[in-house]
């Protein structure tokens, strides 16, 4: 399993190995070089977004150093503007000239349920204990058997019933098979006690509410889906449909 | 992916404006500008580009350099001028084949102080950047929040608390989306080509 190893990797970077673990995985590596090529690569790659993510303040003040000795040097009032501001504006209009596509395109009606609800894939990534039954959510999950995938999804829940991932996917495949009620409490729930889900709850729970036809509840939902998240563009969109 | 350090090597007296460009120091830097823009604006005016482009590409060879001096020990062991050219220079030939297609020869003499292969050491530094930078916005939305806190905080505890989930999670998370990254990062074209 793909995941397990990035578990082990992460632990042995922490050094939270036993002796015994590490010297078992060190000749692991030794046999295996992509192995050992993977081991490296994270490594280097969590230095390397160690320093960007830390730095990223300091280096924005440094670009805007920079573009104010050119612009003065420079005598000229000429457009010396940091470049990733520029790029944000082109971003802006970009996005701003697709809306207003978007909304000549539409044809005038309702915006439906089944026009937003792009269908996510349950990942691999995010299985966790009782592998055989996460198996089964997974497989039902992604055939879009929701029926089937909520009944296992549910046992999950049982033994984890907080975990972030599980309250998520039953969210989801209850909204599907119109159980809007338990899907709104779940949803709810984690988006009131996991800020990590937060956005992604709202976008669900404005999907229930555009699915129960309660266009208000669903705009304040919308409302809260901040600039940056993942559902942004699609929740503009369903704010101006709506 | 980290170039060795070079802290053998022994520094060139311009090491001041690499000093100054790490330090933000904004009088050096703009004497830099002073001593080193001229030839860069000239070359890119001869080479199909306005003053403005030339001012692009300072500026973004300037941040170059800040980042590699940032990361790592960058010693110099060239002069600056033919460094900075040299950074500059390329830059504007990759802006040029990307933007119209257009390809200039590459045909200045290059000169046996080692300033080629500093400026080749930068770039490359900064195309590691680059590829990191955009493998890492790939990331969905929960893995971006996760990492950028995880590498703010070091303590996963924390981390757990700020994001309210179990430690046991976000611990299993973080690997998750670092591994993630890893194997945008190992599967790109990008990286085969940065071997």
């Amino acid at each position: 399993m793909e995941e397990e190893i990035y578990e082990r990797i992460d632990r042995y970077w922490q050094n939270e190995m036993t002796a015994e673990e590490r010297a078992g995985f060190e000749a692991e590596m030794q046999r295996d070089a992509a192995l050992a090529e993977t081991v490296r690569l994270y490594r280097d790659t969590q230095t390397q977004l160690q320093h960007r993510i830390r730095g990223k303040s300091r280096e924005q003040d440094f670009r805007a150093l920079v573009a104010d000795i050119i612009q003065t040097e420079s005598n000229t009032t000429a457009r010396v503007v940091p470049l990733y501001q520029r790029w944000y504006t082109w971003a802006a209009a970009a996005c701003v000239a697709l809306l207003c596509v978007a909304l000549l395109y539409q044809t005038g009606g309702h915006p439906e349920y089944a026009d937003f609800a792009t269908p996510e894939q349950m990942s691999a990534m995010q299985r966790g204990t009782g592998q055989a039954t996460w198996q089964q959510a997974e497989t039902a999950f992604n055939q879009r058997d929701y029926q089937q995938a909520s009944l296992a999804l549910a046992e999950l829940l049982q033994q984890d019933p907080n975990n972030p991932d599980l309250l998520y996917y039953q969210g989801i495949a209850l909204t599907e098979i119109n159980q809007l009620d338990e899907a709104r409490r779940l949803l709810t729930q984690l988006h009131d006690h996991t800020k990590l889900y937060r956005s992604a709850a709202a976008w669900r729970l404005a999907l229930v509410a555009l699915k129960a036809k309660d266009d208000e509840t669903c705009k304040q939902w919308l409302q809260e889906i901040p600039e940056g998240a993942d559902e942004y563009a699609n929740a503009r969109k369903l704010l101006y449909q709506l | 992916m980290l170039p060795l350090p070079m802290a053998d090597k022994k520094a060139h007296p311009d090491q001041r404006y690499v000093d100054a460009i790490r330090d933000h120091d904004s009088a050096i830097i703009r004497e830099l500008y002073r001593r080193f823009s001229e030839k860069v604006i000239r070359y890119v005016q001869k080479n199909n580009g306005s003053d403005d482009d030339a001012r692009d590409i300072i500026q973004e060879a300037l941040i170059t350099i800040y980042r590699q001096a940032t990361t790592e020990q960058l010693v110099l062991t060239c002069p600056f001028d033919a460094y900075f050219f040299l950074i500059c220079r390329r830059k504007w030939i990759n802006k040029l084949k990307e933007k119209r297609g257009v390809t200039i020869s590459d045909d200045t003499l290059s000169i046996a102080d080692g300033s080629d292969e500093a400026a080749t050491e930068t770039l490359l530094h900064d195309s590691k950047t680059r590829l990191l930078e955009d493998k890492f916005n790939e990331l969905g939305e929960k893995c971006r929040e996760v990492l950028t806190l995880s590498m703010q905080l070091q303590d996963m505890e924390a981390v757990a608390k700020a994001l309210q989930v179990s430690y046991a999670y976000v611990r299993k998370k973080k690997s998750l989306c670092m591994g993630q990254l890893t194997s945008l990062i190992r599967n790109s074209e990008e990286y085969k080509g940065l071997l």
